[in-house]
């Protein structure tokens, strides 16, 4: 029983380490880690903020506003990808070596998971990392807060890309899938605009948007030395109901993804 | 002792019956292979004895370990090679192996020593760091093989595993196969449709439909043909038919141009024949019965033993698109 509870863990370890090594192998998926956000930064970012008054007297700019929202969508975006590798190991076979052998779905799944937040929060130190050469002055104090919301994030996100990658069988339909949530997901969550005072159907869709609240949790993390007023005009509600969202959908993700690929047997 | 013990097995799908109650047993050390055209219920059977897909109904136990009740024992147990590649092409073969060693608990000292010892066996040490990507067909294909040795399994289930080789290959990589099966006492459970790959085999258990058909050594099975085939034309091939069936052999028949004869000792029969036919002798050829025979004779229709034909390259895509 001891003995099984070793192979269980090193299977896990065994699945995160191969991610790992496949991401750091994977040139071009390393430069479109630091290039995406570079792109979103410096054109909606820096391009924005002279045609948006955004902030003006409040003591923030528009940089600082979408900064938050650019480190939720890239940590949705690598993760998710993360993902996509059950596809194409279905595709190439590979997954076949992975559910044959003697261990429990629960520790495959497991170590996806955990590779797929090292690779968000990778992707999010990366971020923090590039973030003064937008003229960005973060505080080295809110970095465990914003570590901290992207590890949540990417919790979450890399389950729902697990159960998506269970019911997928080509890369394609994945792909496909991955833009269907991404954009939408990306845009009715408050990273390039303020939910404070929208319509009412978008308040909606971007009430069940889980990205809403990692957006939400980052904002706090970075405006909490704003007075009351500022926030309250960007910020919906506290980090721990943000952060008790983000988990609660990740773990609804990985129960169905976990349910998922042990039905399809 | 028996390693496999499979009682009544059953697959359907749907309507389809595809292993239809087939029961057989195979002894610890056994070189054991299924041999059956496409469709015949070969891989569904190997994959119900791998954990991979549910029976319908019946039993089976690998190395005393039921496939239905405790299926990580009987995983431990066993080592697949499968018909399509499942290797990593982006890692190198060592770290392949290494994947592999740690899933099923092989530690590190004993997995660098055989890895190494294996690499070499298959003529690939020179190849242990270099991407699988790079690696020819037949490369990958002993790669998987000694992947699939690597945790030293009870048994190891190959699933037509020189599948679109070229015939030179084949025969390295059967080599390669039984050499180290013997070496380490593991059991074989093979499938072919190749032929020529059954005659590795200790026993050939002959399947068509779902069903066993015959289960014995390659030499008794083609024993049952009841000897050499001689196949000959003449001016008058009826009377000459007449004359065979009279001095030399009951079994002859005639097959469009041809006369099909099967004699005892065909060596010394063929000259015979030459010389004592009253008509001419146009052409004649002698051959020994193949399992091809031994698998007209039993079914009535042949093997298709050739290159996978485009619907097998439409299925086979299809299953790579498919689940699993």
């Amino acid at each position: 029983m001891k003995r099984d509870l070793v192979l269980e863990l090193r299977s896990t370890r065994n699945i995160f380490l191969r991610d790992i090594l496949r991401f750091f192998r994977d040139k071009a998926r390393i430069i479109g880690s630091i290039v995406q956000p570079l792109f979103f930064l410096g054109v909606f970012g820096v391009g924005l903020q002279s045609t948006l008054s955004m902030g003006q007297g409040l003591g923030f700019d528009f940089v600082e506003f979408m900064f938050p929202g650019i480190i939720a969508t890239t940590t949705l975006g690598v993760a998710l990808n993360t993902s996509i590798s059950i596809v194409t190991d279905r595709e190439f076979g590979f997954l076949k070596e992975i559910l044959v052998a003697p261990v429990s779905r629960a520790s495959i799944i497991l170590g996806k998971i955990f590779s797929g937040i090292a690779i968000g929060l990778f992707q999010a130190i990366l971020l923090i990392a590039l973030s003064p050469i937008f003229g960005l002055k973060i505080d080295f104090g809110s970095i465990p807060g914003l570590l901290f919301v992207a590890f949540l994030l990417s919790f979450a996100v890399t389950s729902l890309g697990l159960f998506i990658a269970s019911r997928m069988r080509s890369a394609e339909s994945f792909q496909f899938i991955f833009q269907f949530l991404f954009f939408p997901m990306m845009f009715l969550s408050g990273a390039f605009f303020p939910l404070t005072n929208v319509p009412t159907w978008m308040k909606i869709v971007s009430d069940i948007n889980p990205l809403t609240y990692a957006v939400d949790g980052l904002r706090n993390v970075v405006f909490s030395d704003m007075p009351e007023m500022v926030k309250n005009t960007i910020i919906i509600h506290p980090l721990h109901f943000d952060a008790l969202l983000i988990v609660a959908f990740g773990l609804v993700m990985f129960g169905l993804a976990f349910w998922s690929f042990n039905k399809a047997e | 002792m028996s390693i496999i013990e499979v009682k009544n097995l059953i697959k359907k799908f749907d309507d389809l019956v595809a292993v239809n109650d087939v029961s057989f047993s195979v002894g610890e050390g056994e070189v054991f292979g299924f041999l059956g055209p496409n469709g015949a219920g070969k891989t569904t059977t190997i994959k119900m004895l791998s954990t991979l897909l549910k029976p319908t109904s019946g039993q089976a136990l690998i190395n005393g370990h039921d496939v239905l009740q405790d299926r990580i024992a009987v995983r431990k147990s066993i080592g697949l090679v499968f018909q399509e590649s499942t290797l990593d092409e982006e890692m190198t073969a060592l770290e392949n192996l290494r994947f592999h060693a740690e899933f099923y608990g092989v530690p590190a000292a004993t997995y660098h020593q055989r890895s190494q010892e294996l690499l070499k066996l298959v003529d690939l040490d020179d190849r242990a760091k270099k991407k699988v990507r790079d690696f020819s067909g037949g490369m990958k294909r002993r790669l998987e093989i000694v992947r699939g040795m690597l945790h030293y399994p009870k048994v190891l289930f190959l699933d037509e595993p020189t599948i679109g080789l070229d015939p030179q290959t084949r025969a390295t990589i059967w080599k390669y196969i039984l050499n180290i099966a013997k070496q380490q006492k593991i059991t074989l459970f093979m499938t072919t449709h190749y032929l020529n790959e059954a005659e590795y085999c200790d026993r050939i258990g002959v399947i068509d439909h779902g069903k066993i058909v015959a289960l014995d050594t390659p030499s008794n099975l083609k024993e049952r043909v009841g000897g050499d085939i001689i196949t000959l034309t003449t001016d008058d091939n009826q009377q000459s038919k007449d004359f065979i069936q009279n001095h030399f052999s009951e079994n002859v028949h005639i097959d469009g141009n041809n006369i099909i004869a099967v004699v005892k000792d065909g060596n010394n029969v063929l000259p015979k024949i030459v010389r004592e036919l009253p008509q001419t002798v146009r052409s004649i050829t002698m051959k020994q019965p193949s399992l091809d025979d031994v698998f007209l004779k039993l079914t009535g229709s042949k093997i298709r033993d050739e290159a996978p034909s485009d619907a097998d390259k439409t299925k086979r895509f299809l299953r790579k698109r498919g689940r699993m």
